[in-house]
């Protein structure tokens, strides 16, 4: 079963209804690689609460892995990792000075903004071993 | 042109060592032939006021601007542009028939966030404006970073008394010299892969679009489509990342747009943009 078989199989398998035609396509279109929460929400169009459910339920059953990603305050990604413990203590943003320059700095990842994000879990392809809930 | 060295005479010894502390600790040591911390050799070296001395302190700015954190911006000139005999706020320090450099007197306004109150600060600030065929480069020293490690604490700046679009404002001045729209040169390198973008600002007919590249990936290289479709439009305050050819220039800031390069790093012992810059000029 392909990556893309798998995570649409697995949306589908805690999804209350069917998927339709249009959504699917929508969903096979997103990065793999990044899938964030409202991607997901605005395709199936549920609450946030919900389109949450379902992606940490297909993380529970192996098909995704969970990210972190670490944001400069202008919102640009810095650094993402697998646990926010192991995101680098310090990263590299970019600001614009009172000379509208941009101007770069070592930012404490500690101070700054998270996000969660998806991904496919290519690991549970190769080995059958999963994690359980 | 009358140039000379007075008004680093008339200043104190710690607005000169302020001066030589905006450069690489390792030009300082190979250029005095000194060893040790770079605040020991700036102050020792600030101390003397012997016209020798600050010949040499004026010497060593002048060769050494091209390897501190820098913005340039890339004038056009008619191939007849004379280099100003002064600048806002500033004396003309050294002069040959295709460059200048001179220090500008500049003082910050800034807060002690943990005192609570006002201060201020003064720099000798160097700038230097190279006259080429058809180009005038006006490089300005980058300051801003230095001016916190002259603080205990945390400090915010609230002002200055002179800024680059004054100083450029005044070579402006005169009608015959413009800002040099470099995109072509820029798109140029771009396209030849020499570089990326990490960050870019274009401007589409409705609206200006910023596009930031997470974990400073490069645009073309990921998103070719996206890279396809932003090169036809004028580009604005952007962050390149040169590919091995300007390895040594590290991640950098353009607005290609404005002619303005900004180099945001030290360079190492013998390296600089120079090349840089002349590769995208010969492709603009």
């Amino acid at each position: 079963m392909s990556l893309l078989d798998r995570f649409l199989k697995t949306i589908s398998s805690v999804f209350p209804s069917m998927l339709s035609e249009k959504e699917t396509t929508l969903l096979s279109q997103l990065n793999p690689q990044k899938i964030y929460v409202e991607n997901v929400r605005s395709i199936l169009g549920v609450s946030h609460a919900e389109a949450l459910r379902i992606l940490d339920t297909a993380v529970r059953q192996g098909a995704f892995k969970k990210l972190v990603e670490v944001r400069c305050p202008d919102g640009t990604v810095a650094a993402s990792a697998e646990r926010e413990e192991d995101l680098p203590v310090t990263v590299h943003c970019w600001h614009e000075d009172e000379e509208g320059h941009l101007a770069e700095a070592d930012v404490y990842s500690q101070t700054l903004r998270k996000n969660t994000f998806y991904r496919i879990n290519d690991r549970s392809e190769r080995n059958p071993v999963q994690r359980t809930a | 042109m009358m140039a000379g060295v007075s008004i680093l005479k008339k200043s104190s010894t710690r607005l000169r060592q302020r001066l030589l502390d905006l450069f690489p600790a390792a030009n300082l040591r190979k250029a005095f032939k000194q060893k040790g911390l770079k605040e020991g050799i700036s102050h020792s070296l600030a101390a003397s006021t012997d016209g020798k001395n600050l010949d040499a302190i004026a010497d060593f700015v002048d060769q050494n601007v091209e390897f501190c954190k820098q913005h340039v911006y890339v004038l056009n000139h008619d191939g007849e542009a004379e280099l100003p005999e002064s600048i806002p706020g500033g004396e003309l320090v050294k002069a040959d028939p295709n460059h200048a450099l001179y220090f500008a007197q500049l003082e910050y306004t800034i807060v002690e966030l943990e005192a609570l109150k006002y201060s201020s600060i003064d720099f000798l600030w160097p700038i230097r404006i190279e006259r080429h065929q058809n180009h005038l480069l006006v490089r300005f020293v980058v300051m801003e970073k230095s001016i916190s490690s002259y603080f205990e604490g945390p400090v915010v700046i609230r002002g200055k008394t002179l800024s680059e679009d004054a100083v450029i404002a005044k070579i402006l001045v005169d009608g015959t010299v413009s800002r040099a729209d470099l995109n072509k040169g820029f798109k140029a390198l771009w396209h030849q892969d020499k570089i990326d973008a990490s960050r870019i600002r274009y401007k589409e007919p409705d609206a200006t679009v910023t596009r930031s590249m997470d974990e400073e990936k490069g645009i073309k290289k990921t998103d070719p489509e996206a890279y396809d479709e932003l090169r036809r439009y004028p580009l604005h305050q952007s962050v390149f990342i040169p590919n091995k050819s300007f390895a040594e220039v590290g991640p950098f800031t353009a607005d290609p747009t404005d002619g303005f390069i900004g180099f945001t790093r030290y360079f190492k012992e013998g390296a600089s943009g120079d090349e840089l810059i002349r590769q995208i000029l010969k492709n603009n």
